[in-house]
């Protein structure tokens, strides 16, 4: 990947692309094989080692710590840094973008909606302050709107030029946004290429795009 | 609760030997405190970490019989004895948390039921150490200096101070960065380590903090009742520290110490107003009754009483299932 891309990982349920994420962030221990990022192999580091070079992930699934606060969900996205005062500007950066978490920071992240809540992990997982962010499956269990709402907040963390790496069922719209993309079966990559040319794909349309 | 109310609480628990002249009621205060320690350890692991410690009894009786044996097979004086319960149960924490945390939820609950297990039947059976089931009579009472604590009232004050620093000790944790990551740990575990929280390294020191308290109550426990007998690990110490921390409050600071103090305090009201068939049965249906009204606990319901109807609503369901 290239800095300042936004590639998407596509495939059928268990073709390994969550696996392939939490194999980059650390979570799960690699057997063999490299992971290079930024000209240095991480594949042995421990997930606050690699976070601290600057990759975040995003996870699939509940997203934030429903009895903390806003404000220490935020904190815990910071939670290996210990530039305090980078933090406190990261944190008033990521505050001008989503106005609604400032307003609710004393309330508990459980009480949030929907929308709230994914506001609220993309934002937790900024204030990391990632060069690269690993999304798993952001649209997952949300209503239209609240995709439509989570993609286009993905799409403006890229024009301000954070790198993204994106799992997503929702082929079509994930082509869409994305530059490039690989396609994911059995736990190999089997097709790359340009999104724009892999949604014109005969395979990629008859096995993820419906036809 | 302002801070009024809590210097109310402060001075009411230190003037308490001062109106309740009664041995009898300075005894029940004792065992409450002692009990208090105990449940403030436990709910660093069930409430901080969601772990479900079955063989808590296990550091407790540790603590008893070490601080025992030393006084008495080796002269000791209290202070170097306690310190060293202290440690050996942290010890045991630690051996327990790093076999036990890599495997969480049901198998955590075997193993420390195991581990009780086990070292009831060395304390049964290592007879000559621990004088088996006859236990170990004449346990010295603790002094500092001239002062001896052989009095309830210089008792009750020695683990006054107990309860105090223990209360200290997790608010400090429960407050800092360590805190907020065992919250995280309980709450989402796979986001707590994709945000960079190591796992093994918090529970392994939840879980060794949480013990060494348990050990401090098994300690002092043991000089108070001036005897150990393998029935400090008996499985009832176990339920009971369960039920102060759920019925207080489990993941509360304050919690677990108004669970000691109300089940401390309600089995000997109750032996005092009924018959005892009656006493258990009464015992039984208020706790029936107490979960099924306060599954939270005491304490947060307080809490949210005390808010009244500005308080927002439980976060009790995850926004997203799959």
């Amino acid at each position: 990947m290239a800095a300042g891309e936004l590639v998407c990982l596509i495939g059928a349920n268990g073709a390994g692309k969550s696996s392939t994420l939490r194999a980059i962030s650390g979570l799960l221990p690699l057997s063999h094989g490299r992971i290079v990022f930024d000209g240095r192999e991480i594949q042995n580091e421990v997930p606050a080692t690699i976070l601290r070079a600057g990759i975040a992930h995003c996870p699939e699934g509940r997203r934030v710590f429903p009895h903390l606060t806003v404000a220490e969900n935020l904190a815990m996205g910071a939670y290996v840094r210990t530039d305090r005062g980078a933090i406190a500007a990261d944190l008033s950066e990521v505050g001008r973008h989503f106005p609604i978490l400032v307003e609710r920071r004393r309330q508990m992240a459980g009480t949030l909606s929907g929308g709230e809540q994914q506001m609220l992990a993309i934002a937790r997982a900024l204030m990391a302050r990632p060069r690269l962010i690993l999304f798993d499956e952001p649209s997952l269990g949300l209503a239209p709107t609240l995709v439509e709402m989570t993609f286009a907040i993905i799409a403006d963390i890229r024009r301000r030029g954070t790198t993204v790496l994106m799992v997503e069922q929702n082929a079509n719209a994930a082509l869409r946004m994305a530059d490039r993309a690989y396609v994911m079966e059995t736990g190999r990559i089997v097709l790359e290429g340009r999104a724009r040319d892999l949604l014109e794909d005969d395979h990629v349309r008859r096995a993820y795009l419906g036809g | 609760m302002t801070r009024a109310d809590g210097w109310l609480l402060a001075a009411g628990a230190l003037t308490l030997p001062l109106w309740l002249q009664s041995p009898y009621h300075l005894h029940v205060a004792i065992m409450a405190g002692i009990f208090g320690v105990l449940a403030m350890s436990l709910n660093l692991l069930l409430g901080y970490t969601g772990q479900l410690s079955l063989g808590h009894a296990a550091f407790f009786g540790i603590g008893a019989y070490t601080s025992a044996l030393l006084t008495l097979k080796l002269d000791w004086s209290f202070w170097p004895a306690l310190a060293v319960a202290v440690a050996l149960a942290a010890l045991a924490g630690f051996f327990i948390g790093r076999l036990a945390l890599k495997l969480r939820g049901a198998y955590f609950v075997l193993v420390t039921i195991s581990f009780a297990g086990v070292i009831s039947l060395v304390s049964i059976n290592w007879i000559e150490l621990t004088n088996g089931p006859l236990g170990l009579p004449g346990v010295p009472a603790p002094a500092l200096g001239p002062w001896s604590f052989r009095t309830k009232t210089a008792y009750y004050y020695l683990v006054l101070a107990a309860c105090g620093l223990s209360y200290l000790v997790c608010r400090r944790l429960v407050m800092s960065r360590i805190g907020r990551a065992l919250v995280a740990l309980r709450e989402n575990e796979p986001l707590a380590e994709s945000v960079g929280v190591d796992v093994t390294h918090y529970l392994v020191l939840a879980a060794v903090v949480s013990a060494a308290m348990a050990g401090l109550g098994g300690s002092l426990y043991a000089h108070y009742t001036r005897f150990v007998s393998p029935e400090v690990f008996l499985f009832t110490y176990t339920v009971t520290m369960v039920i102060m921390v759920v019925a207080g409050g489990k993941g509360t600071l304050a919690g677990p110490v108004v669970g000691a103090t109300l089940f401390t305090v309600l089995p000997e009201a109750l032996r005092a107003a009924a018959s005892w068939q009656w006493q258990m049965l009464a015992y039984g249906v208020l706790l029936v009754l107490l979960v099924f009204f306060l599954p939270r606990g005491i304490v947060p319901w307080l809490a949210r009483v005390m808010a009244g109807s500005q308080a927002p609503a439980e976060p009790d369901s995850p926004t997203i299932r799959r």
